[in-house]
């Protein structure tokens, strides 16, 4: 493995600038799951952004067609109180593909300050952080959620709240123990003879060089972070109704499922197709980057 | 007993004619071996050297069949007669099992750490010549005994990790030996150990060939390692064999520029940069897939000319010469005449007043202790013994103003703790440093930046020593503005006139690490050591993971920065050839201490500390003509958490003198021009022991 990169830096001019952007084009390119899964998830975005100039109204109550099956006027049928299945799917997607890489997002930002924080200082420092985020971790994740949001209410911010307290100390273990492992490479130790602050080392030099994990970590967050938003509405935490919210979708469809499937199957194909694909995106990535390293 | 004694002793064990072996790759196929021609006969080493990325290893793996995504695609390759390809997996296993035994560098991944040695090497027996176990376990005991393993029976019981590197290499050489094998391949084996522990298994090895009668393929990037065991030499460059020949014809009077030009990149032991100049080969090794047209070697070549480019040439033998002696070369008759002894140029900055007391630096009693977590559970709980490693322990140095010093010592001597304890990386637990008149015994976070920036680093792994998310340009522009050397719009301009003091043109400047060679790296990590003009610089290691080629060029650009800057540097290295070479005083350490320090030239002449006259009896030396004491020490360096009380190195010492020795600690013996040696034994009596090396 290591004549490929020695030679490969033969080649006489490699432009000089590459931007980051087009070489994890590249990576995503030459990885077949990663093409498939990218597709799923910008399908879903695409549908999100449809979402803004659509006309449809979630809310319209067809009085004259509840629990009906696919047609012409209703592509994917309707629900118990008449309303437009595609035109809640559409409007579903907005709100869960802002809160999931909402709450991620959040939770990376917090975990990984604390993460770098704890691997790079060590010591007692360390010892308390990780200490309070084992705490954090002992409780079942769903549990921890119910308890916040019955706590604070249920509401989209506390939903975003919620998730990110729950992911903080699994992204802050990653962080750390990349940061453990960074901390000790030369380039580390010439910043340090720099006289560089340990701020500028811990996040400009050590998270830098931690990005490729976390990042293929933060897709299957989102991942799960579908899911659990998901679920979430499932038991009626998560969004207040009548919004258009795909665990709730599957709550209210769940009680007609013996007359009409239709109200709890798209809901949950679309939970599991944008799940599904941010897996496979975060799989495809995972291997290619490790691939080429 | 095996099919081996079957053979004719006059058919080769292994013969190559020709073979060519290529790797897929996404860009199709690719040459890494070409046009390749060698034999190894019955009790005979063939020695393979070249550079990294040479094909040394590919040859090597095509032979037990272990090409992953490579095949031969040209040529033979026979076994004892007989083709090597179109055999069955089956059959291949048996091969690799039964006939050929391989030792790689790292003992550590050749052995299974969860299980007991005895466990695994009986294990070879048992599977392949379906032995029962106790027979098994009395032959393996037996095969301990011949690869000299101390106390056999106990290591049969122990854990891969309980014993040291050398005798891992030991138990790893005894498993490929239990079937007594037609071919032994060993790729690199010794390069991952000390220099006194290298040269008991080099020993161990011309040992096995005369009892075992086996045929050895020895592959390595050292020259001097290669001399001591082979008697043949195949030299490799990019996939083809350049010259091949006896040990004596090739190291001594060598046909192809590349053989001379990689004797000529190490520094012959006992020279200094004021008697000798390394001249390193220009540009590096192509890819196989960017071969030249011509002779492969025409871009590097110092003689290359016009008919060079045309076609490549043909391996021959050249007038005068033995019909074994063979070189790739158009003008190998040239190169025979000439001799092309190049006269000496002196290359370095000769230290201004040797024993000045103008010292930059003084470091006092320093004492760098580690503390180890100790897995009792009394310890768990604060209330057990807390054992320190003594990684420093009383060391005590002056470096003058514009010298190079520098310091010796096998693995875990504590030559990078002095070095980072001097930084400030590594905060110290007693003693005193100063530089420039300031005390610095503070950890770097808490010095003054003025001092940070009069005292910079080089470090040893170039690929770690940038950080690979910047540029180039970025991270030694990033000096020159931290510490405010240039205005912010001259910057750019500062980096590209350092890159250019490293021989780096403006492309470097916004390439990333990775697009670098190791050479390259390097040179960037000197170019930002250099970058804020320090007083010192202290470089741990800078060549030692890179090729011999690269290794003299980065030296002599060393030795020109220190020469236009008037830097004082302190070199630490484990090559004793290289600090000898660039070095005006050394210093040599062992478990912690120093236990002789002086003027390069009265280091590696007698009088010699015991520990120095091993040290200097056990490098491998380039140069068949030289003879070299044989003095090997015992066992491997004591732990530190708990070092041998008295003189450190008692327990291994060939020359103890007695009781003294162990219980007190030696007392500095002045033998002039500053000169110490720390020895119990008396200094006329040092002074009488014999040079080391002596021309044969």
């Amino acid at each position: 493995m290591a004549h490929p990169t020695e030679t490969s830096a033969v080649r006489s001019d490699p432009p000089a600038e590459r931007g980051g952007l087009r070489e994890s084009l590249t990576v995503l390119r030459s990885s077949k799951t990663a093409m498939v899964g990218l597709a799923m998830v910008s399908f879903w975005v695409l549908v999100a952004l449809f979402s803004l100039v659509s006309t449809a109204n979630p809310y319209a109550q067809d009085g004259s067609a509840p629990n009906a099956p696919p047609s012409a006027t209703h592509w994917l049928g309707t629900d118990d109180l008449g309303r437009d299945l595609l035109a809640r799917v559409i409007h579903g997607s907005r709100t869960i593909l802002i809160l999931s890489p909402l709450s991620v997002l959040s939770a990376v930002v917090v975990g990984s300050a604390l993460g770098l924080v704890a691997g790079y200082r060590g010591g007692i420092v360390d010892e308390v952080v990780m200490r309070l985020l084992d705490a954090i971790m002992a409780f079942p994740t769903i549990l921890l959620y119910l308890i916040i949001i019955a706590a604070l209410g249920a509401s989209p911010a506390n939903v975003v709240l919620a998730i990110t307290i729950g992911g903080v100390p699994g992204i802050a273990r990653l962080v750390r123990s990349l940061a453990l492992d960074i901390r000790t490479r030369d380039y580390i130790y010439a910043a340090e003879l720099a006289g560089e602050n340990s701020f500028y080392i811990m996040f400009v030099e050590i998270l830098i060089n931690a990005r490729g994990p976390v990042i293929v970590d933060s897709m299957l967050r989102i991942g799960y972070a579908v899911f659990s938003i998901g679920a979430l509405g499932f038991l009626g935490l998560g969004l207040p109704p009548p919004s258009p919210d795909w665990g709730s979708m599957i709550a209210r469809g769940r009680s007609f499922l013996q007359i009409t499937p239709w109200a709890v199957l798209w809901p949950a194909l679309a939970i599991a197709s944008l799940v599904v694909g941010l897996n496979l995106l975060a799989d495809g990535l995972h291997e290619e980057s490790v691939r080429y390293q | 007993m095996t099919s081996g004694s079957r053979i004719p002793i006059d058919v080769p064990v292994v013969q190559a004619h020709r073979l060519a072996i290529a790797y897929e790759t996404r860009r199709g196929d690719v040459l890494a071996v070409r046009d390749m021609s060698f034999e190894i006969r019955r009790g005979e080493t063939l020695g393979i050297v070249g550079e990294s990325g040479c094909g040394k290893s590919t040859v090597a793996f095509a032979i037990v069949s272990f090409l992953g995504n490579g095949r031969i695609v040209g040529g033979d390759l026979l076994f004892q007669g007989r083709d090597l390809r179109g055999r069955s997996e089956q059959e291949l296993r048996r091969l690799r099992g039964c006939q050929v035994g391989m030792v790689y560098q790292d003992p550590m991944q050749a052995l299974n750490p969860s299980l007991r040695i005895g466990e695994q090497l009986s294990e070879v027996l048992v599977v392949h010549q379906r032995m029962d176990a106790p027979k098994a376990r009395v032959r393996c005991i037996d095969m301990l005994q011949r690869v000299y393993m101390p106390d056999p029976e106990a290591v049969m019981q122990r854990y891969p990790h309980q014993i040291s590197g050398g005798q891992q290499q030991r138990v790893v050489i005894a498993m490929a030996l239990l079937n007594n094998p037609a071919l032994l391949i060993m790729d690199e084996p010794t390069t991952a150990l000390d220099v006194t522990v290298e040269a008991a298994v080099l020993d161990l090895i011309a040992d096995l060939r005369r009892q075992f009668d086996t045929a050895i393929m020895y592959i390595s990037h050292n020259l001097g390692v290669i001399a001591r065991v082979s008697d043949r030499v195949a030299v490799m460059y990019a996939g083809e064999l350049v010259e091949s020949g006896s040990v004596a014809d090739v190291f001594l009077r060598p046909l192809h520029p590349y053989t001379e030009g990689l004797l000529r990149c190490v520094p012959k032991l006992g020279t200094s940069k004021e008697s000798s100049y390394l001249s390193a080969i220009p540009g590096r090794v192509p890819s196989p897939d960017r071969l030249p047209p011509g002779c492969i070697f025409e871009p590097r070549c110092p003689m290359a000319r016009g008919t060079c480019r045309q076609s490549r040439p043909e391996l021959r033998h050249s007038a005068g010469r033995g019909a074994r002696h063979l070189s790739r070369c158009l003008f190998a008759e040239e190169l025979a005449e000439e001799g092309r002894e190049q006269a000496p140029v002196p290359a370095g900055a000769v230290c201004p007043e040797l024993g000045s007391p103008e010292a930059i630096l003084n470091a006092r009693s320093v004492k760098t202790y580690y503390r180890q977590e100790s897995s009792s559970v009394l310890s768990l709980v604060g209330l057990g013994p807390k054992p320190y490693v003594k990684a420093l322990d009383d060391v005590t140095l002056h470096v003058p103003q514009g010298c190079t010093f520098g310091i010796v010592g096998e693995s875990g001597c504590g030559k990078s703790t002095l070095a980072k304890t001097i930084v400030g990386l590594q905060p110290l637990t007693d003693g005193k440093i100063d530089f420039l008149g300031f005390d610095i015994s503070v950890p770097v976070g808490k010095r003054d930046l003025m001092l940070i920036k009069e005292m910079q680093m080089v470090f040893q792994n170039p690929d770690s020593t940038l950080n690979p998310s910047f540029s180039v340009g970025y991270q030694i522009g990033r000096r020159l503005r931290r510490f405010g050397t240039l205005r912010r719009d001259q910057v750019r301009e500062g980096v590209l006139r350092l890159l250019d003091e490293v021989k780096l043109d403006e492309r470097y400047f916004s390439r990333l690490p990775r697009q670098l060679s190791g050479g390259e790296k390097q040179r960037v990590g000197i170019a930002r050591a250099f970058a804020t003009r320090p007083k010192l610089v202290l470089c741990d290691e800078p060549v030692s993971s890179l090729d011999v080629s690269v290794q003299a060029a980065v030296l002599n650009l060393l030795m020109e920065i220190q020469r236009e800057n008037g830097t004082t540097l302190l070199f630490i290295a484990h090559d004793l050839s290289v600090v000898r070479y660039f070095s005006d005083r050394v210093a040599v350490m062992y478990l912690g201490k120093i236990c002789e320090i002086g003027p390069a030239e009265a280091i590696y002449a007698p009088p010699y500390h015991p520990y120095t006259e091993a040290l200097l009896s056990a490098v491998p030396i380039p140069d068949p003509s030289v003879e070299q004491k044989h003095i090997r020490l015992s066992g491997a360096v004591p732990s530190a958490l708990n070092p041998p009380s008295g003189c450190r190195f008692h327990t291994r010492c060939p020359r103890r003198v007695g009781a003294i020795c162990e219980q007190e600690e030696p007392p500095p013996i002045d033998c002039g021009d500053g000169h110490t040696i720390y020895c119990h034994i008396a200094v006329e009596e040092l002074r009488l022991v014999e040079a080391v090396i002596t021309a044969r």
